[in-house]
């Protein structure tokens, strides 16, 4: 199929774009993250060229012959990533502004219930369950009190049947 | 049958209706409906006498060989009559125990009666996993009567110590189930039980089955829920606790014994737990003072008496238990009930505060011994003809039970003498008259409703008792199927057997141990502390608790960059090895081609930058510039359409960022600690060099021939178009684009909701009142060249045009003129192109997409010359409109082409001519293409509306006076800043 | 249905429009040209944008004149970059000039502008309308002649755009003479 392999650099360039998009994704600024998903997005598009096969012409019918054609399946699948990438980056960035709105500063917290189990577990190994303290069978027994109706009274009609 | 069963449905349902409109005496009525499968049952002794079963299938899922399969054989008899009759009798006293006022009687009646028809249910299963879903089932059921009171915390405790134990064991019960159904290849239990398979598989199965029995039939060591289920009100422990769910694991026992008895694993498990459960029962009960707890231990007792001689391989045991199982139900319930009437006449269970009850409610004291006697074994009562069959069982089968036939015997003669002790003494304890405890002496006279249900169970008690042979020849069907020994006999007198002596022995230390309870209480020999079975719970459950804290803490820390380092190394991991074993060589070509070189130096420079970048605009400008790297790429490598996208997308995305920008300060926020920097950077490194290998080994490994080689054909004749990108977005894959634009909604959507702080500005103010905000925008920002800005001469023309519609609300220094006339005259030439990219982009490059980007930068480009007053103009349309209609066009083509007789989303090539325009070729795909190029527009409306014009309009605050205020660039004074 | 207000449709942007439609598509079927002038019809009235206050008149010649004057300037100042840049010797020296604009208008001005950022070696950083200032800076002003030839050079880009474009009073209140 095909002699040759890829495009060094374009290796190159896309293992490059991952690699510093990651570790930029990697950060809590949302900013950071944001610029990191556009390097990442752009990696992750050349990869899907690289994957596409050797360079080619455009795929337009009548202006490449079919054979010379570059592959159109992942192109259109990289156009929509692109798209999405972008409105994903308008929403990433609107949500930095938000936080620097709301708290002066644009990091990703830590998720607070997780950080209140992370609490409760550490307050549970200090100290004893009050449930744990131990009650008598008796004692619970004693408690148990059914509602029961008043059954001196004789007839089954009793007074609180009557409304 | 199933009748039966729709009736208890219908019942449990109209239930609380019922009770809220006639109050107690609904009770009454819905005694009606156990009865009715008592009588049922009583239709049924006939055939059931003939030995034959009726059974009724119902086929329900065909595709995995489910029905319905209901069977009545003897067993079932037995046990549909005891759920029944003892079910009404329970019924009909509640109606008069409760308070009319008390909570929840609706609920309470409509779940009691929902348990009695799931036990009728279990009790007449035929197949196996329908067997388990009433089980379940009555599970359920028993967890809301047990936790009726949900108030307190008790009844709750208790509830959920009942199902945790009960749904343990009947866990292991379905794996059990599952396992025998695949070796024996089928889950109905009469061909199970003609054919029982064998083998180790096996031998699992039925030890998992019967950890779910003896957990619900409450043995060691299972046994603690039920004295804690005495939280219970009294007529649901009567039910659940005597007659039916405790049952149900003793049912399941005797069902499978004639198959499974005989293997080793099974007598081991039976025999061990239900001796050891005899004994701890009946010292248990010696010790309690509460009347309800003394009977509760009491039927773990007799629970483990019956299990050992129902789950004996033979035929004499399992008609004494049978015969045990019938009079334990009768005696236990009734006692429970007994003790409701005493429990509500004074207002305690405890027997050291009860006396000379006997001679206030002599009736009730009749009953109460009548229901002791049986349960002691005293002629001619049920429970004495039981016991002497099963005492005689044992003995006559010393031989084949050796070598454990004289421990048996030993233990079992034991359990008799503690029941006889503990009768004795819970018949003292609650009616005897004691000395040293006050007494009134008014006789009271409980209500018929109260006393008539125990007093019948009393007196079937006895009459069951009176007619053994009766009683032997309903039951010898079922226990004729067991596999060893000699049939057994039911009979009140057999003579001076050892049996019968052996009973003797019981009752002089039953008796014994009665009248020294005095000083055998002072010789308290207490359980062992980390023994007890509830202590266990409690500190399992504590422990799960504990560990599932720590598991969560240490897991979930919920800290954003460690997922998502936790998700990368996992994706290192796992495609490394995959990587490794890859055969392609690394065969690499060094490209020639100068521009790409170029473009990737550039790429690498500016990544490395962005990285270190400490200045936002930096790293935004930077990413910028790879971006359009990769459109440079892009083109040369044949892929015009993506390189048009690609650079639109850029200079919006780097738009994008620049009106954010503004708003936050120009330096990141302090890096990270250095330690967990070399963590990430090792972890982006080791990914960038797994996406090197995908990239050179993917490409290569390719075997058959990509799809795409047959797609330019198609594009062409389907598709009706030239440019195979396109035809394959808007036409192959339109599902996908479909998706996309939604996508767009809702990121529009979303960016419009975090900006706008109160609702979607709707201020579109025509070119007339823009008077008003003449050169008042951004006239708070500091103008330094300011003096350079005075006119030349005093008397020089001012220059008034107007190239845009609100130039002029700009404040001066904000105003570009440049920029201004440039946009004026490229505006139209824009837009003409964006059309033409539209039209002819499935020809050509071009298409929705980019027509709609080029539409949104030409608009981007009038809101940048001229402020928000010029976006307000150039939008002709509601960006929210805009977006709809867009989704709805390209929705309503793809649904049109379904009505027009073709597939969704099919495309139509219509050829027609025109006089001046000669012949016009039209794919209809073109409307779905002009959708997305709305909804695209709309995206980039709604990201300058508020990225844009709102943030501007947060900026400019203005005073009372009208008069802009300086220092406006901190956010609007409406949001309350949160101290972290 | 609104009315139809003729008075925003400049017939020089239709014929624009048809134009640029007609190049885009490479064919000039006369239906092309009809669906231009369609186009631009449309577009004008669907968004509109100010008249553009234009009270000039075309000169062919002097068009001719401005537009070939520009590709040798650019030709030329390519080569002076170059020099420039790779000279090791001399160090540029760069300023900020400001240049007085003569013409009233926003348009020369704006054309003046552009043309001088396009010719290498030049950029305007502002561009001041009350009063018709130009900032512009030259890359090394020495090489490139002196700040009065820099200046001289921008108002004679000034006059030629004026002769091309602006009518004869515009001329008059610039204080060209024809």
């Amino acid at each position: 199929m095909n002699v040759l392999g890829p495009d060094l650099f374009l290796v190159i360039a896309a293992a490059v774009l991952i690699a510093g998009g990651i570790y930029l994704v990697l950060e809590r600024s949302l900013t950071r993250i944001a610029v990191g998903l556009v390097l990442v997005g752009n990696g992750v598009n050349i990869l899907f060229l690289i994957t596409g096969g050797p360079r080619g012409g455009a795929p337009i019918v009548d202006l490449t012959p079919e054979e010379a054609m570059s592959d159109p399946l992942p192109q259109a699948m990289m156009l929509t990533a692109i798209v999405i990438t972008l409105a994903l980056t308008a929403f990433l960035v609107a949500m930095a502004h938000r936080s620097w709105q709301l708290h002066r500063h644009d990091e990703v917290q830590d998720d607070l219930e997780d950080r209140r189990i992370a609490r409760i577990a550490a307050l549970q190994s200090a100290q004893e369950r009050g449930d744990s303290v131990r009650v008598t069978l008796d004692e619970e027994a004693a408690e148990v009190r059914d509602e029961t109706a008043d059954i001196t009274e004789e007839h089954w009609l009793a007074e609180e049947d009557v409304r | 049958m199933l009748q039966l069963l729709i009736a208890h449905l219908a019942a449990a349902l109209a239930a609380p209706a019922l009770v809220r409109w006639l109050g107690r005496r609904a009770f009454l009525l819905l005694a009606a409906v156990p009865a009715a499968s008592a009588v049922w049952a009583l239709t049924e002794t006939g055939s059931v006498l003939d030995g034959a079963e009726s059974i009724i299938r119902i086929p329900w899922v065909a595709a995995l060989d489910l029905d319905l399969v209901f069977r009545v054989d003897a067993l079932s008899w037995l046990l549909v009559l005891m759920v029944g009759g003892i079910g009404s009798g329970v019924l009909i006293y509640s109606s008069r125990y409760f308070s009319s006022r008390s909570t929840d009687l609706g609920r309470f009646a409509a779940v009691f009666v929902g348990f009695a028809g799931a036990m009728l249910g279990l009790v007449t299963s035929e197949n196996l996993v329908q067997l388990y879903i009433f089980w379940e089932l009555t599970t359920v059921f028993s967890y809301l009567l047990i936790g009726h009171y949900s108030d307190r915390v008790t009844s709750r405790r208790a509830a959920m110590k009942a199902i945790l134990v009960t749904t343990l064991g009947g866990l292991a019960m379905l794996a059990g189930i599952v396992v025998l159904g695949q070796e024996a290849g089928t889950y109905e239990l009469s061909s199970i039980l003609a054919n029982p398979p064998v083998g180790t598989a096996t031998a699992t199965a039925i030890a998992l089955i019967l950890v779910g029995a003896v957990s619900k039939s409450a043995l060691i060591p299972f046994h603690f829920w039920l004295p804690a289920a005495m939280a219970a009100p009294t007529p649901v422990s009567a039910y659940l606790h005597a007659a039916a769910m405790v049952k149900a694991g003793v049912y399941l026992v005797a069902r499978l014994a004639p198959g499974f008895s005989t293997l080793p694993i099974w007598q081991a498990i039976i025999g061990v737990l239900a001796l050891l459960t005899i004994v701890h029962g009946g010292v248990r009960a010696l010790r309690q003072s509460d009347l309800k707890l003394i009977l509760a231990f009491s039927t773990v007792s007799q629970l483990g008496m019956l299990i050992l001689l129902v789950g004996s391989p033979f035929q004499a045991g399992a008609l004494a238990g049978m015969a045990l199982l019938g009079a334990h139900a009768l005696f236990k319930a009734c006692l429970f009930l007994v003790v409701g009437i005493v429990d509500a006449t004074t207002g305690t269970r405890d027997l050291n505060l009860l006396s000379g009850i006997g001679r206030r409610m002599p009736v009730t004291a009749v009953i109460g011994a009548l229901g002791v006697a049986s349960m002691i074994g005293v002629a001619p009562f049920a429970g004495y003809v039981a016991k002497e069959a099963a005492l005689e069982a044992i003995i006559d089968g010393q031989a084949a039970l050796a070598p454990f036939g004289m421990p048996i015997l030993v233990i079992f003669a034991l359990g008799s003498a503690l029941t006889i002790a503990y009768g004795l003494r819970f018949w003292w304890g609650a009616f005897a008259t004691k000395r040293g405890v006050t007494a009134s002496l008014e006789v009271v006279r409980p209500p018929l409703l109260l006393v008539a249900p125990p007093m019948a169970m009393a007196l079937a008690g006895i009459a069951t008792a009176l007619l053994p042979g009766l009683g032997e020849t309903l039951l010898t069907p079922h226990a004729g199927s067991y596999p060893l020994g000699e049939p057994g006999h039911l009979a009140i007198w057999t003579g001076f057997t050892p049996a019968f002596l052996v009973t003797l022995g019981a009752f002089a230390v039953g008796g014994t141990v009665f009248l020294a309870r005095r000083h055998l209480s002072r010789m308290a020999f207490p359980w062992p502390e980390q023994w007890d079975g509830d202590r266990i719970y409690r500190n399992t459950l504590r422990r799960v608790d504990q560990a599932a804290a720590a598991i969560t803490t240490v897991v979930q820390r919920g800290s954003l960059p460690f997922y998502l380092g936790v998700l990368f190394l996992v994706a290192i991991v796992g495609a490394a090895p995959g990587l490794f074993r890859s055969t392609v060589g690394a065969n690499l070509w060094f490209g020639t081609d100068l521009i790409v070189i170029a473009a990737s130096v550039a790429i690498v420079a500016a990544t490395v930058l962005v990285v270190r970048a400490r200045r936002r605009v930096k790293a935004v400008v930077l990413a910028g510039i790879t971006g359009y790297s990769t459109a440079l790429i892009f083109l040369i490598y044949g892929a015009p359409d993506l390189a048009l996208t690609q650079v639109l997308v850029e200079t919006v995305t780097l738009v994008v960022f620049m009106l954010v920008l503004r708003r936050l300060p120009v330096y990141f926020s302090d890096r990270p600690l250095a330690a967990s920097r070399w963590v990430r950077l090792s972890i982006a490194s080791m990914l960038g060099l797994l996406v090197a290998a995908l990239a050179v080994i993917v490409p290569q490994s390719r075997v058959h021939d990509p799809i795409s080689d047959r797609i330019p054909t198609a594009a062409v004749e389907l598709g009706g178009g030239k440019n195979v990108v396109n035809v394959i977005l808007v036409d192959t894959r339109a599902w996908d684009t479909l998706g996309e634009i939604s996508v767009l909604l809702a990121a529009a959507t979303g960016v419009a909701s975090l900006i706008f702080l109160r609702h979607r500005s709707t201020e579109r103010p025509r070119p007339g009142s823009l008077e008003d905000v003449k050169a008042t925008l951004g006239a708070a920002e500091p103008d330094p060249i300011g003096n350079l800005r005075q006119p030349r001469s005093a008397d020089a023309p001012t220059r008034k045009a107007n190239w845009l519609v609100a130039g002029m609300t700009l404040a001066p220094h904000r105003r570009s003129v440049i920029l201004e006339v440039a946009v004026r005259f490229l505006y139209h030439t824009m837009i003409v192109f964006a059309v033409f990219l539209l039209v002819s982009g499935h020809n050509a490059p071009g298409g929705g997409f980019v027509a709609g980007l080029v539409v949104g930068i030409a608009i981007t480009a009038r809101y940048l010359a001229g402020g928000r007053y010029e976006l307000s103009a150039a939008a002709p349309l509601q960006p929210a409109f805009l977006l709809g209609m867009g989704l709805f066009i390209a929705g309503s083509t793809a649904l049109a082409s379904m009505i027009f007789g073709g597939e969704i989303l099919e495309s139509a090539i219509l050829h027609w001519t025109m006089p001046v325009f000669g012949e016009i070729k039209l794919v209809t795909s073109l409307f779905f293409d002009i959708g997305v190029f709305m909804v695209v527009i709309g995206l980039l409306l709604d990201i300058l509306r508020s990225l844009g014009a709102e943030l501007d309009h947060q900026g400019d605050v203005l005073d009372e006076d009208g008069e802009p205020v300086r220092q406006a660039l901190e956010p609007a004074g409406t949001i309350e800043r949160r101290e972290p | 249905m609104r009315r139809l207000r003729f008075r925003r449709i400049s017939w020089g942007t239709v014929f624009w429009v048809a134009l640029v439609w007609v190049l885009l598509w490479g064919d000039f079927h006369p239906g092309n040209i009809f669906a231009g002038a369609l186009i631009g019809i449309v577009v004008q009235e669907v968004l509109p944008l100010p008249r553009v206050p234009y009270s000039g008149r075309i000169h062919p010649f002097y068009l001719f004149k401005l537009v070939v004057r520009f590709f040798v300037d650019l030709f030329v100042a390519s080569f002076q970059l170059a020099a420039i840049a790779l000279n090791p010797r001399r160090l540029p020296r760069g300023a900020v000039i400001g240049v007085q604009t003569r013409s009233a208008s926003d348009l020369y001005l704006t054309l003046t502008a552009q043309i001088t950022t396009l010719v290498p070696g030049s950029v305007v950083v502002e561009a001041i309308r009350s009063n018709g200032m130009l900032y512009v800076h030259f890359i090394d002003v020495d090489f490139q002649g002196g700040i009065e030839a820099m200046k001289q050079g921008v108002l004679a880009t000034e006059e030629r755009v004026m002769r091309a474009i602006a009518s004869d009073e515009e001329l008059e209140q610039a204080g060209i003479t024809r």
